[in-house]
């Protein structure tokens, strides 16, 4: 039971107007997997990560099951959702340098979680920062670990918050739009950084993104999601080549499309 | 700080010499300067005063001279002994005035900030009418139950100053915590006592610096006005405040007697304000320009 989510008929909806952003929805994650969530802005997947970790809004209320590891995140006290954030499961977010507190150094952001759960304290803890750094592929020296976000590169600044994430060995990654905010050639090394980090440590991941081709090359599982609702579900293999759901049919063309355009020119 | 430049032997003033060797911005060496003269004044004046407080024993308003460096009073008593205590009561009341209004304040804002619903329209809205609520008014009523005392002004000032404390802790934690760097800290399990610590007061405390100075030189000032109005620090004690308004009948004929005070006050909250100022620079990384 370890590394496992499972979440039954959850919807989210706003406290005032009681419109549904999430409308009911299931999906699972099995120990060490990598699930998709794939859609346009406005669909849910966003809320729906938070409230795998009991991160709503106040202003959103989330009813349904959502269980990690058996924990009931729906409804749970904070006491037990400190338990299972950092622990069991971590986020990396969107934009690196919103995530990053800037008044703190690179080593602290990272020596913070790693003294809090594994109680690491003086020169302990600061091999364990360097091991951090060099996991993802940062220099671990004393000046990347004394310097500011605002000091660092985006590329750098996103692989500072994985290694934040991971200082606690969760058993689950959540990634929202991780690789969103950067370069595409920074893109491309980041994901390849989520990828061999979910396979050494044997880490589930789940992976939102509204590019269904980014998708594609991280997960083997995937979810599509439209306004609040999983429209389509099923391995990505299937979901990319033979898309039965209208919306997937036109994420997929599109994503075609593009990749032709760098072929020929041309937008068919 | 650019090289190349360099003046050999040449004698620079110590606030140029001060910011060149430790990178502090000049305004923090003046105010630092200003204040640790008005710290000295005030710190001698425990020990030794040119003369006691009840010795009329000098001419009636001398003007300044080596007998009496500031002169002397309508009753022969000696104007810079009452400016050197006066000095020290009005730095008494400003420190303490301010560690009340900074212990209450940031803990009442701190708690202000994560009410929600009516309990936040409620508390916010009082905190409103206590700012609205004038200090001096405020400081009056209590001098005015209790009797004027050091402590009177001390409570009063402090007290109302943490209503403003505490709207400002309060906003500045709202907006920070809607940052994701703070949903990002709870993502990986820290506490809200923890993400007070690690993430909301670093971030606050150059506005609160810059905050502490201000309403440090705004209390030195009020006290002034209280013991002006009588309100204040009561005799046998000095206060500049009263020594202003002492002098006032007289400050056509001998005007050393009211400008000593004045020329006090105004070093004491220029002080204030200049450190305050260098030191929001000096700390927020994101603004520090680097070498």
């Amino acid at each position: 039971m370890s590394g496992t989510i499972e979440v039954k008929d959850l919807s989210i909806t706003v406290a005032g107007s009681g419109k549904r952003v999430v409308n009911g929805i299931s999906f699972g994650l099995d120990p060490g997997e990598r699930v998709g969530i794939v859609g346009e802005s406005g669909s849910g997947k966003s809320v729906t990560t938070l409230a795998l970790l009991g991160l709503l809004p106040r202003s959103l209320r989330a009813s349904g099951s959502v269980r990690v590891d058996g924990t009931q995140i729906v409804g749970a006290s904070q006491k037990d959702l400190l338990k299972v954030r950092g622990r069991r499961m971590a986020k990396i977010f969107q934009d690196p340098s919103a995530a990053l507190d800037p008044l703190t150094r690179v080593g602290e952001l990272i020596g913070e979680p790693i003294r809090r759960h594994q109680g690491l304290r003086g020169s302990a803890l600061k091999s364990a920062v360097e091991r951090s750094l060099a996991e993802v592929s940062l220099p671990a020296t004393e000046r990347v670990a004394r310097a500011f976000p605002h000091e660092i590169s985006g590329g750098q600044r996103q692989r500072v918050a994985i290694a934040m994430a991971l200082a606690c060995r969760p058993e689950i990654l959540i990634a929202d739009e991780p690789a969103t905010a950067l370069d595409v050639t920074v893109q491309a090394e980041v994901l390849e950084l989520i990828r061999r980090l979910c396979a050494d440590h044997g880490m589930g991941l789940v992976f939102v993104s509204h590019d269904i081709a980014v998708v594609a090359h991280t997960v083997t599982r995937a979810l599509v999601m439209q306004g609040g609702r999983i429209v389509e579900r099923g391995p990505i293999d299937q979901i990319v080549h033979a898309p039965t759901d209208p919306y997937t049919r036109r994420l997929v063309a599109s994503a075609r499309a593009l990749d032709e355009a760098l072929v020929t020119g041309r937008i068919s | 700080m650019s090289p190349g430049v360099e003046i050999q032997n040449a004698p620079e003033p110590i606030a140029l010499a001060l910011t060149r060797r430790r990178g502090l911005p000049v305004s923090v060496v003046l105010g630092l300067v200003l204040l640790a003269f008005v710290g000295i004044v005030g710190l001698v004046s425990v020990f030794w005063l040119p003369y006691d407080l009840a010795d009329t024993t000098g001419g009636r308003l001398e003007p300044p001279g080596s007998d009496h460096w500031l002169g002397t009073d309508k009753l022969g008593r000696d104007t810079a002994s009452f400016v050197m205590v006066g000095t020290r009561i009005a730095l008494t009341v400003g420190l303490s005035s301010v560690a009340i209004a900074m212990a209450i304040g940031v803990i009442v804002g701190l708690l202000a900030a994560f009410a929600t619903g009516w309990v936040d329209d409620v508390q916010s809205s009082l905190l409103d009418v206590v700012i609205a609520f004038p200090t001096l008014l405020l400081a009056m009523l209590i001098g005015a139950m209790e009797g004027a005392s050091l402590t009177s002004a001390v409570v009063s000032i402090g007290l109302a100053a943490s209503a403003v404390v505490a709207r400002l802790t309060r906003i500045l934690a709202k907006g920070l915590l809607r940052r994701q760097f703070v949903t990002a800290a709870r993502t990986s399990g820290t506490s809200w006592l923890r993400i007070v610590f690690t993430h909301l007061l670093p971030n606050m405390w150059p506005t609160l610096v810059v905050t502490t100075a201000l309403i440090f030189g705004m209390a030195v000032l009020a006290e002034a006005s209280l013991s002006y109005l009588g309100l204040g620090v009561p005799p046998p004690n000095s206060s500049l405040g009263r020594l202003l308004q002492g002098a006032q009948s007289t400050v056509l004929t001998a005007p050393w007697g009211a400008v000593a005070p004045g020329v006090v006050i105004v070093v004491i909250v220029l002080g204030a304000n200049s450190l305050a100022d260098g030191l929001r620079e000096r700390f927020d990384p994101t603004r520090r320009e680097r070498a």
